[in-house]
């Protein structure tokens, strides 16, 4: 399997009739089983990007296949999608929210619960099953919508900042569990952070992305085996790394600056 | 960001966020008000009808109220007009949610057809509608009928409006979960569109049932021979001032009960998200 970007372009109208180059003829490939990792600097496209690989957006030119086919609308069983903001429904239950995917495509409710609730489990969440979003705090919110794609078992997962409001502490924990479990299924993961540990962390290969037009200005490749364990911070690769990658984002920021003053 | 150690979460969770910082009020602080103002509204009564001496064509004797009050409730004639006044508001209520729900989400799933339909709506909803009742006297005569098909043209409008908004504006973010999660164009529709636009929907239905209300009420004052309107208005043309109040009490408590019954109907277990 896998899953290809080909010429992808997108360009937004805006209301004024300016038109906003979002992404500019992004290529890549990714192999089945592969963690990658995006980062970039705010509004660079990678939210756009993940869209299209989810096909929840339709490219202004280009492709995306899979497999040789191409990708003409979201299915959650082949990419499900962890949304950047908060995308739990108010009116369901916790539970009701991480079983959603399920019940749409027609599981029977007791298989879907069960499969819910050991979702739930993971994300450490048992306790809130019939709690409403709105008394779960942003990161509780964020870990539902996790446990919400990992229920559809998905080929591909799509996550964009899925620990963004997480604390360090929580962040890395829920980070390592998934980790594993995702290195166990041989899940293939697209993951936006913002976070350089993170990107590194996880990741086979970090696509680092430039701002206006959003291009791939960088793919790195973490040769280290996954899953991979703490100590894995403390060595020299992590750190040349992560110089590395903040040198990469600290000149993109710079020139992007430079081009909001021009305006 | 509150720091959320995984699994070893309590589940208390009493303590209420309000985004005033407000407590909620405790509930035996609000029943002591209730009683005290009881007490302050007939001990001002009674105050005004004997020392303050007030004219009982204003003010009837307060016992005299009691007394028909309880005469109308032994007798059946008055459970016979509050059945017709409940039955005509209950089916002006029918009609106008239904065609407003339909309307409004039938309206907001097209810009063309809502762009045509918002303006209509809010005329509808601002012109005084008792104007045309003359109109409904003739052509649905002078009985029940004539009460609900006004009432429900006048509790149509709020509820069409406001269903119209309410679909129109259902989150995106909602709508794109059903999508990426698979949701067929018929799920998406009722558990993602119909719920996500539910609290709007049912504050017009709220509005509507006040509008039904009041509609059947005036209807029946102006021209009719049955109903609580009817006999309000036949009570005050014969002077008969503490039966025309204790038609009044008999109204609040029928409007009372229309007023839970709806509460209850449309209460929210999971209301407008905070966020
Ligand atoms: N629906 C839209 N209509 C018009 N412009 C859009 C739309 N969505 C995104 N954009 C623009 O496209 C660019 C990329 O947006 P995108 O959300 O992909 O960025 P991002 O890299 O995910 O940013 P962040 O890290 O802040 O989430 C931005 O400049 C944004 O203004
Ligand atoms: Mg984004």
């Amino acid at each position: 399997m896998s899953l290809i970007a080909k010429n992808l372009s997108v360009t937004y109208g805006t209301g004024s009739g300016r038109e906003l180059v979002a992404l500019d003829d992004i290529n890549f490939e990714i192999a089945r089983g592969e963690f990658v990792t995006i980062i970039g600097p705010s509004g660079c496209g990678k939210s756009t990007l993940l869209h299209c690989l989810g096909g929840m957006l339709k490219p202004s030119s280009g492709v995306v296949t899979l497999d040789e086919e191409p990708i003409r609308g979201p299915d959650a069983r082949r990419a499900a999608f962890v949304f950047q903001d908060y995308t739990l429904l108010p009116w369901r239950q916790v539970l009701q929210n991480a079983v959603l995917g399920l019940r749409f495509d027609g599981v029977p409710k007791a298989k879907a619960n069960a499969k819910g609730e050991e979702m739930l489990a993971l994300v450490g969440l048992s306790d809130f099953r019939e709690a409403y979003p709105r008394e779960l705090s942003g990161g509780m919110q964020q870990r539902v919508a996790i446990a919400r794609a990992m229920c559809m078992e998905p080929g591909i997962l799509l996550m964009d900042e899925p620990f963004g409001a997480l604390d360090e502490q929580t962040r890395r924990q829920l980070g390592f569990e998934m980790a594993r479990m995702l290195s166990e299924r041989d899940s293939t993961v697209v993951m936006v952070t913002h976070s350089l540990d993170e990107a590194i962390m996880w990741a086979d290969r970090i696509l680092v992305m430039s701002a206006r037009p959003g291009r791939i200005a960088k793919e790195i490749r973490v040769t280290a085996p996954r899953p991979r364990t703490h100590d894995y911070i403390a060595t020299e690769e992590f750190a040349a790394l992560r110089s590395e990658l903040f040198t990469l984002l600290d000149q993109d920021n710079v020139s992007d600056l430079a081009e909001s003053v021009d305006r | 960001m509150s720091a959320p150690a995984v699994a070893t979460q309590s589940l208390s969770r009493k303590a209420s966020r309000n985004p005033t910082g407000q407590r909620p009020p405790r509930r035996s602080a609000v029943i002591a008000l209730r009683v005290g103002a009881c007490v302050l509204f007939f001990g001002g009564w009674l105050y005004l009808q004997g020392p303050g001496d007030m004219s009982p064509v204003i003010l009837p004797n307060l016992e005299k109220v009691f007394l028909e009050l309880g005469r109308f409730l032994t007798t059946g004639q008055v459970y016979q007009a509050a059945l017709v006044t409940l039955g005509e508001i209950l089916g002006a209520l029918a009609i106008a949610a239904t065609l407003g729900f339909a309307v409004g989400f039938w309206g907001a799933r097209k810009n063309l057809r809502s762009g045509v339909l918002e303006p209509l709506l809010i005329w509808g909803y601002l012109v005084p509608t008792i104007l045309f009742y003359p109109l409904f006297l003739l052509w649905l005569g002078f009985g029940t009928s004539s009460k609900i098909g006004y009432a429900a043209v006048s509790a149509f409008f709020p509820i069409a409006y406001n269903c119209l908004r309410a679909y129109q504006r259902v989150e995106p973010r909602y709508i794109q979960v059903g999508r990426a999660f698979g949701a067929s164009a018929r799920q998406l529709d009722w558990q993602i569109k119909f719920r996500g636009g539910l609290p709007l929907a049912a504050a017009g239905l709220k509005l509507g049932a006040a509008q039904a209300i009041v509609s059947v009420i005036v209807a029946e004052m102006l021209a009719s021979s049955q109903g609580l309107g009817f006999l309000i208005q036949l009570y005050a043309q014969s002077f008969r001032i503490p039966s025309l109040y204790a038609i009044i009490v008999i109204v609040l408590v029928v409007v009372g009960i229309l007023h839970v019954a709806v509460k209850l109907l449309l209460r929210e277990d999971a209301p407008v998200e905070a966020r």
